[in-house]
């Protein structure tokens, strides 16, 4: 049992390693100089730790004006595509009518379609509707729910077991408030995976910023792509380096607060 | 709430819950008692009427625009483009560069797709035991995975590097020479460690599943004499199994419509596309060339559309051959 | 209505959270995100600019709100945005574009405003005082450096000038190249796999890099060297055929064969030159004036950096032009002409221009400017006699409108890297470079009528 407990950490160890090295090397390359990154034969450590390597990417664009763009788009509409998303997918899984195999299968399709595909006409229907440069696309996005995210409550609601909502319905109980009574709160897993996981792309995704948002309001993902060169327009890789390690704390930050709904699901299983 | 005067998301929305499941919800008032199953269905489209409103608005809108685009020769910007039937789509059929980059990206799917769902669920496993220190190896484990794809792109770019990298350095210290690793090729299996390396995604959405599954099937497996192995493929997968089939299909749609190959290159603008070593320049990159680079919109969308319809199938494919195999407490198709 | 159907107490709490979310996000999104892409014009006036960033820093638009009482607002550039603004008829004010190969390009599609207009009336951009490589700006149908002009370069290199280190002349026992006279482009590869320096399949030293700006205008560049054309005269065909540009192209892929410097079959993670030279590690770097702008910062850089003339080809003719010439274009449906008009002035001949001309990342674009470009120490003043001299030698060479840069570039990646990595010949490279990209000029020629 001792040596299994052994053998368990060591692997642990070993892989956790293996995947911080990446990361571990982007926080090397953002305190070394600009001519140390191009080294040959490789420096592994830098010569001279440049600490104002990380104060320099952090003035040389409004960082945080950009993060708190960034903190805006990605909460609002992670929280607005959680909870339409859950409803969206308890319907799918948990309710049947005419028609609803036909709106399954386009809602996949739907996942499947490519997003370049949108891209221009998405533009131009949101200057139609004046919403070009302002944050309200994310909103009508995080309304409509997300394909992905539907499939994923559908798939987390239909692995609940039917005496849940039995009892209710012999009650009396509406759709929407045994939704909202009895398979949210029994949904904090998927909640907060989904939070995390809409956050993630919303904080990550620069394709739709940049193609909705003037440069004032746009995101800390296409400063950090964009903003980081030289007077002649080329990138300055090492400050590149070290405002993307600034640019994933908060992202972490939120998933140490919501992996703790993970845990908490273990006492929610439904077979009890 | 902002229900009145200029557009607004809210009023969208809120006309959006009003009109679609209109057809199915009849007034409250004074009506006879309805039947369970009346309710259910009302009921159904009362809860997908979000997503059925977005859709029709943000999905099929431009998605028609697109197929339109796909039968012209337009550009965006020249005065005299045309309508031309489907001969971009007798173009595309015919090039071979729109089948080599196909087969690319078949290819990667095939291999990226198994390995990152075999590495994520190992991974949900070894976390999910009783640990020291689990919040801590969980939140270093999903680290790599919400590092935006600029950065780690930039990260796997200068540990590769042919000169500079860290890859290289450690080949150097056992005396073997460099390998040129963002060229072909070699450039592939950079491409996947990158994905692999952002397991962490399949990790939760597995540990979430993992949750859902109860100690006691486990404990009652182990009275049985099962072992862990056994435990966990005929206890743990099974239960898995609709989380496992949700992971490949969409696994396989985020990779074969991946943009990290663009990442990867040297110049990681959608003009870099064009130095792309020939064995990543799989489909999306083709399109990426076709889109941005030659800014050929009509042949883009023609070839974009046929990769929504390839994706359908092969996800069709999917769900039929498992359809014998995943498992659900309650059958969401099941009649009732 | 909705709120009467089933469950009304829990749905309508449901909606009602969805909204109060809403709302509470209304105050930011009312706050900081009001749309400006209307530009409706009130008291002070808005001018929309597409740009990269560094084409404007935050600093300079708050002198402008200071100094002109304009409010610029910028919008990155971005080709798929500027599309999508063009067509939704709400193109921005100005747009930077890169002079050698975006103006024919703009031009032949009648989207850009001609500026003539504006010049003749303006009191701050005289027509004596334009640096002729202005004249990239310039498009007539037909040719490019003549007609009415589309825009201005805010400061420009002559690309085709290559730096070198003397370090690495040195250390090799090879003779510098001389600063007045150009070399043979032979006998820079020549150089150049002399200075390579290898070890454990590793580059430790590149001997130098040649690759232009792009390899649209590389390539153009060197069959002009070579004394002939890549495009035909009404720059709707390409030859790779011709003796002259099949020259330019056997030269550029036994450069990149040979591997002395980064190429599409030997990436650089950086993307150019700078770091690579910096870390002693480049002994020639084919980048004109501008990156001086970087190598000024390192005084033991710039002491042993010396700045060479364009090459030439034997029989060939001595050209060396701006393969970039980026500036500002007017869409020609952009709201506020006059204002736009006026933040192009002073961006272009006040306080930005001047700041630019110091910095030593470019040549100013109006001769005035020229005494602003530092010569302070000696090895500035060293390179500041190099490029005036080399200045002589600039010429426009015409671009064609009917493929861009980058689409060039596509086509020519898809093709060339077998060639350079010594699977087909450069004559088998040469024909379907001809095919693939004509087919593309044909498509461009019919769609611009």
């Amino acid at each position: 049992m001792r040596t299994g407990r052994l053998v368990l950490y060591t692997v642990l160890v070993v892989v956790t390693g293996l995947f911080l090295g990446p990361f571990g090397w982007l926080v090397l390359t953002g305190l070394k100089t600009s001519a140390e990154t191009a080294a040959a034969p490789v420096h592994w450590l830098p010569a001279d730790f440049q600490w104002h390597n990380f104060a320099d990417a952090f003035h040389l664009i409004d960082f945080l004006g950009y993060a708190r763009n960034s903190l805006i788009i990605a909460f609002l509409y992670a929280t607005l595509v959680t909870l339409s998303s859950a409803w969206v997918g308890y319907g799918f899984a948990r309710l049947d009518a005419p028609g609803k195999k036909t709106l399954f299968g386009v809602l996949l399709g739907s996942m499947m379609l490519p997003q370049m595909i949108t891209l221009l006409p998405t533009y131009l229907i949101f200057a139609r509707l004046g919403m070009v440069d302002t944050y309200w696309p994310w909103v009508l996005w995080g309304l409509a729910a997300a394909p992905y995210l539907v499939f994923l409550f559908r798939q987390f609601f239909a692995g609940l077991p039917r005496e849940l909502e039995e009892a209710a319905i012999v009650d009396g109980c509406g759709y929407a408030t045994i939704f909202w009574r009895i398979f949210l709160p029994q949904s904090w897993p998927v909640l907060s995976a989904s939070f995390v996981i809409a956050f993630t792309w919303t904080w990550g995704d620069y394709i739709a910023p940049q193609l909705l948002l003037s440069t004032d309001r746009s995101t800390l993902a296409v400063a950090v792509m964009s903003t980081y060169v030289t007077s002649a327009g080329t990138p300055v890789t090492h400050l590149q380096a070290a405002a993307s390690v600034m640019y994933v704390v908060p992202i972490l930050l939120i998933f140490l607060v919501a992996q703790r709904g993970f845990v908490a699901g273990m006492s929610t299983s439904g077979l009890k | 709430m902002r229900a009145e005067g200029t557009p607004s998301a809210a009023t969208r929305g809120a006309t959006g819950v009003r009109v679609a499941p209109a057809a199915a919800a009849r007034p409250a008032g004074d009506r006879p008692p309805t039947s369970m199953s009346t309710r259910r269905h009302r009921a159904f489209y009362m809860f997908a009427s979000p997503w059925i409103i977005g859709f029709l608005l943000l999905t099929i809108v431009p998605m028609v625009y697109a197929l339109w685009l796909s039968l012209t020769t337009y550009d965006g910007i020249s005065p005299h483009w045309r309508f031309i039937g489907l001969a971009n789509y007798r173009e595309l059929f015919a090039d071979p560069v729109t089948w080599d980059a196909l087969g690319r990206a078949g290819l990667f799917a095939l291999t990226s797709v198994p390995l990152s769902i075999v590495a994520g669920l190992g991974l949900a496993v070894l976390i999910n035991r009783p640990l020291r220190a689990r919040a801590l190896f969980r939140t270093l484990l999903y680290l790599p995975a919400v590092v935006p794809p600029v950065g780690a792109g930039l990260a796997f770019k200068s540990l590769f590097d042919q000169n500079s990298g860290a890859a290289n350095g450690v080949l150097n210290i056992f005396g073997i020479d460099a390998l040129g690793w963002l060229a072909d090729p070699y450039a592939r299996y950079v491409l996947l460690m990158t994905v692999l390396w952002a397991a962490g995604n399949v990790m939760i959405i597995s540990l979430a599943g993992l949750q859902d599954v109860p100690r006691e099937l486990h404990e009652a497996a182990r009275i049985d004499g099962a072992g862990a192995w056994r435990t966990f493929r005929s206890v743990t997968v099974p239960l898995l199994s609709p989380v496992l089939l949700f992971q490949t299909v969409t696994g396989v749609i985020a990779s074969v419509q991946t943009i990290m190959p663009l990442l990867l290159a040297a110049e990681p603008t959608t003009g870099g596309v064009t130095a792309i070593p020939q064995s990543n320049y799989m489909y999306m990159m083709h399109v990426f060339a076709e889109y941005f680079a030659l800014g050929r919109y009509g042949y883009a969308s023609a070839l974009l559309w046929v990769l929504f319809v390839l994706i359908l199938v092969v996800t069709g494919l999917i769900f039929r051959f498992t359809s014998g195999v995943v498992f659900y407490n309650v059958d969401p198709e099941a009649k009732k | 209505m909705h709120t009467r159907a089933d469950g009304p107490l829990s749905r309508r709490r449901f909606l009602a959270l969805s909204a109060a979310g809403v709302t509470a996000a209304g105050a930011a999104l009312n706050g900081c995100a009001l749309p400006v892409a209307g530009g409706v014009g009130g008291s002070g006036e808005t001018v929309t600019l597409m740009v990269k960033a560094e084409d404007i820093s935050p600093e300079l638009i708050r002198q402008a709100q200071r100094g002109l009482g304009i409010r610029i607002v910028t919008v990155r550039y971005d080709i798929t945005k500027l599309i999508a603004m063009l067509t939704s008829g709400n193109p921005p004010d100005l747009v930077r574009g890169v002079g050698a190969v975006d103006t024919p390009y703009y031009a032949a599609r009648d989207v850009a405003e001609e500026l003539d207009p504006y010049f003749a009336a303006s009191t701050v951009l005289k027509a004596d005082d334009l640096d002729p490589v202005n004249d990239l700006w310039r498009y007539d149908g037909r040719t490019q450096g003549k007609g009415p002009r589309y825009g201005m370069v805010k400061d420009f290199s002559q690309d085709s000038m290559y730096w070198y280190n003397t370090a690495h002349f040195d250390e090799a026992g090879i003779a510098y190249p001389p600063t007045s006279e150009p070399v043979t482009y032979e006998e820079w590869l020549d150089r150049a796999e002399r200075l390579t320096r290898r070890r454990n399949g590793q580059t430790i030293v590149f001997g130098g890099s040649y690759n232009g700006l792009y390899e649209a205008t590389n390539l153009s560049t060197l069959t002009a060297a070579a004394g002939g054309s890549l495009f035909d005269d009404d720059l709707a065909r390409i030859d790779f055929t011709t003796p002259e540009a099949r020259k330019a192209l056997g030269w550029y892929i036994d450069y990149c064969r040979t591997r002395v410097g980064p190429s599409a079959i030997q990436p650089d993670p950086n993307a150019w030159d700078g770091p690579t030279y910096q870390a002693g590690r480049m002994a020639m770097s084919n980048s004109g004036y501008w990156l001086g702008g970087m190598i000024n910062t390192d005084e033991k850089l710039a002491k042993v950096s010396r700045l060479a003339p364009a090459p030439v080809f034997a029989g060939g003719a001595r050209v060396s032009p701006c393969q970039g010439g980026t500036g500002f274009w007017m869409p020609r449906k952009a709201r506020n002409k006059d204002a736009a008009w006026r933040v192009f002035e002073w961006f272009f001949g006040e306080a930005p221009a001047k700041a630019r001309a110091g910095g030593g990342w470019g040549i100013p674009s109006l001769k005035s400017l020229r005494p602003l470009m530092p010569a302070e120490h000696d090895h500035q003043r060293r390179v500041l006699a190099a490029q005036e001299a080399e200045l002589e030698h600039f010429s426009v060479i015409s671009f064609t409108p009917y493929i861009t840069a980058e689409g060039f570039k596509a086509l020519f990646n898809q093709v060339a890297p077998a060639a350079m990595k010594g699977e087909i010949s450069v004559d088998t490279l040469a024909g379907r470079l001809n095919s693939t990209i004509n087919e593309q000029l044909d498509r461009g020629k019919e769609q611009v009528g």
